[in-house]
């Protein structure tokens, strides 16, 4: 529905067009009334969108898919594993639409999904909620349900995006496709948000995985652990995510969010949490001071590499920061050991996987053998803040 | 020293503690701190802590500020003697075992373990 002011726009460019086509044809045209006002109208608001074009930096000749409205296509397979290259394009996306196109409207195109990782979900709900955020500023999403860029006809993705509330957390509470109830290999913790540390939510946690699994009952060294590494999580977001000073096109300060999956199938439990804060890069130049040189820049043994993002979020993990002797707080920074110590602790095989910037680190626990074996990659660019995530495979348990 | 004090935590100060600072979280280890250790340092009283009806466990950035910092203040030795937990059930072992390790933490990068 085009707003009163765009009405009599289009109205105006109508008339002016036709005013021109009846000028070129007829060479004794005789100019209406308002022929000059039109004209001067026109020339106004041309000049103004050379003016808009030059700013965003955008050619004359570019234009999007459908006037006034920015599609982002989803690509087919969205994940942190084989295709976070996907994450990465899903980044730039969003902050080229906020870059350039958030005076219009915008569509996400979901048609092509073809899977999604519960961390792919995850972070494409914080992209569309910076995307809302940048648009209106008031924390509300408002965005509606078009059929025409919804999910593909294929239920395991429509029970997925149905069940991990992705649909009634951009307030779409009317559920837009019947799902089939009887898909019970897999349940959802669904997604939550909260700008604060919420020790009630880390309840509700317990309560989904001690409504699938025994794993915390059955030893309360696992529980502890557990609640540990959640709620170091939380407070790496609230203290270290967003610095006083934060402040990034509609990224709300302090956000954070979980969510969470166990596939009865494959017995496994995965839990993410997630923050679109500065990163790990940018918290320990915070942290260290005039240490960050010597620990973010030395250079690695036998490589003539700087350090990379998977490299420091391996040192955070190892206690590697506290060696710093100007590190703020000698004892903080070991709340990436805490990640570790659960996903060892619970006695079964599992992974913890830490995103952040352009660096991925990935831990697999071997927990038969006692052995862990760790992956480090480079992005092909950055993602916004830090994913953590742990899968335990209750499957393989020792 | 003066009386022994029995300290229901979930009753006394909350079911879900919170993290290291005050900014950070409604009971924080900070709180805790200043508001319960503190005193029975200052008045010679022991406490004797009962975790036994928490929701979710005393983390490791709670334990470090609250026990941590009070342990290094007062000395290892006065710790030992005023702070201890009822340890008869898996959840009072493991939160009292994870704030020893915490103290030792502390008390090592102080130098003075």
């Amino acid at each position: 529905m085009l707003s009163k002011h765009k009405q009599i726009r289009q109205k105006r460019r109508k008339v002016w067009l036709r005013l021109l086509k009846a000028k070129n044809i007829n060479k004794n045209f005789n100019r209406p009334k308002n022929y000059y006002d039109l004209k001067k109208y026109i020339t106004r608001k041309r000049k103004i969108l050379t003016r808009l074009n030059k700013h965003l930096g955008r050619s004359n000749h570019e234009k999007l898919e459908e006037p006034n409205r920015d599609i982002i296509h989803l690509d087919s397979h969205i994940d942190f594993e084989e295709n976070i290259d996907t994450i990465v394009n899903l980044t730039k996306k969003v902050n080229k639409h906020i870059a350039k196109y958030v005076r219009f409207n915008f569509s996400v195109d979901h048609k092509k999904i073809e899977s999604i990782s519960v961390a792919g979900l995850l972070y494409l709900v914080s992209q569309i909620s910076k995307i809302t955020e940048a648009k209106f500023h008031d924390g509300a999403h408002h965005v509606i349900f078009n059929p025409e860029y919804g999910l593909k006809n294929d239920m395991r993705i429509r029970h997925l995006f149905d069940q991990i509330g992705y649909w009634r957390y951009f307030g779409i509470f009317k559920p837009p496709y019947a799902i089939d109830k009887s898909i019970e290999e897999n349940y959802f913790l669904s997604i939550r948000t909260s700008t604060e540390s919420e020790f009630n939510l880390l309840n509700d946690i317990k309560k989904f995985i001690n409504n699938n699994v025994d794993i915390l009952k059955s030893d309360y060294k696992i529980e502890y652990q557990f609640d540990d590494a959640i709620k170091e999580a939380m407070g790496n977001s609230l203290e270290h995510a967003y610095p006083n000073d934060f402040h990034e096109a509609g990224k709300i300060k302090d956000t954070w969010w979980i969510c969470g999956h166990y596939d009865k199938i494959n017995q496994a439990i995965e839990l993410v949490f997630y923050d679109y804060g500065i990163g790990i890069r940018k918290s320990m130049n915070y942290n260290l001071g005039e240490d960050a040189n010597i620990a973010l820049f030395d250079r690695i043994k036998d490589a003539s590499i700087f350090k990379s993002d998977a490299d420091l979020i391996e040192m955070a993990i190892n206690e590697g920061l506290s060696k710093y002797k100007n590190y703020l707080d000698h004892d903080r920074g070991k709340g990436f050991k805490r990640f570790k110590n659960f996903a060892k602790v619970s006695g079964f095989d599992c992974e913890l996987t830490i995103v952040s910037n352009s660096g991925k680190y990935k831990m697999s626990y071997n927990a038969s053998k006692d052995t862990e074996q760790v992956e480090k990659s480079k992005l092909s660019g950055d993602i916004d803040g830090m994913l953590i995530t742990w899968k335990i495979n209750l499957k393989m348990g020792a | 020293m003066g009386d022994v004090i029995y300290y229901n935590f979930a009753e006394q100060f909350s079911k879900n503690p919170g993290l290291r600072f005050r900014k950070l979280s409604d009971f924080s280890g900070e709180q805790f701190r200043e508001e319960v250790l503190e005193p029975c340092f200052q008045n010679n009283t022991k406490i004797i802590i009962n975790v036994d009806g928490v929701e979710s466990s005393l983390g490791a950035s709670f334990l470090s500020e609250a026990f941590g910092d009070v342990a290094v203040k007062y000395t290892k030795a006065k710790f030992d003697e005023l702070i201890s937990f009822k340890i008869d059930t898996p959840k009072g072992k493991v939160n009292y075992e994870e704030m020893l390790e915490r103290v030792d933490e502390a008390l090592k990068r102080q130098g003075k373990l």
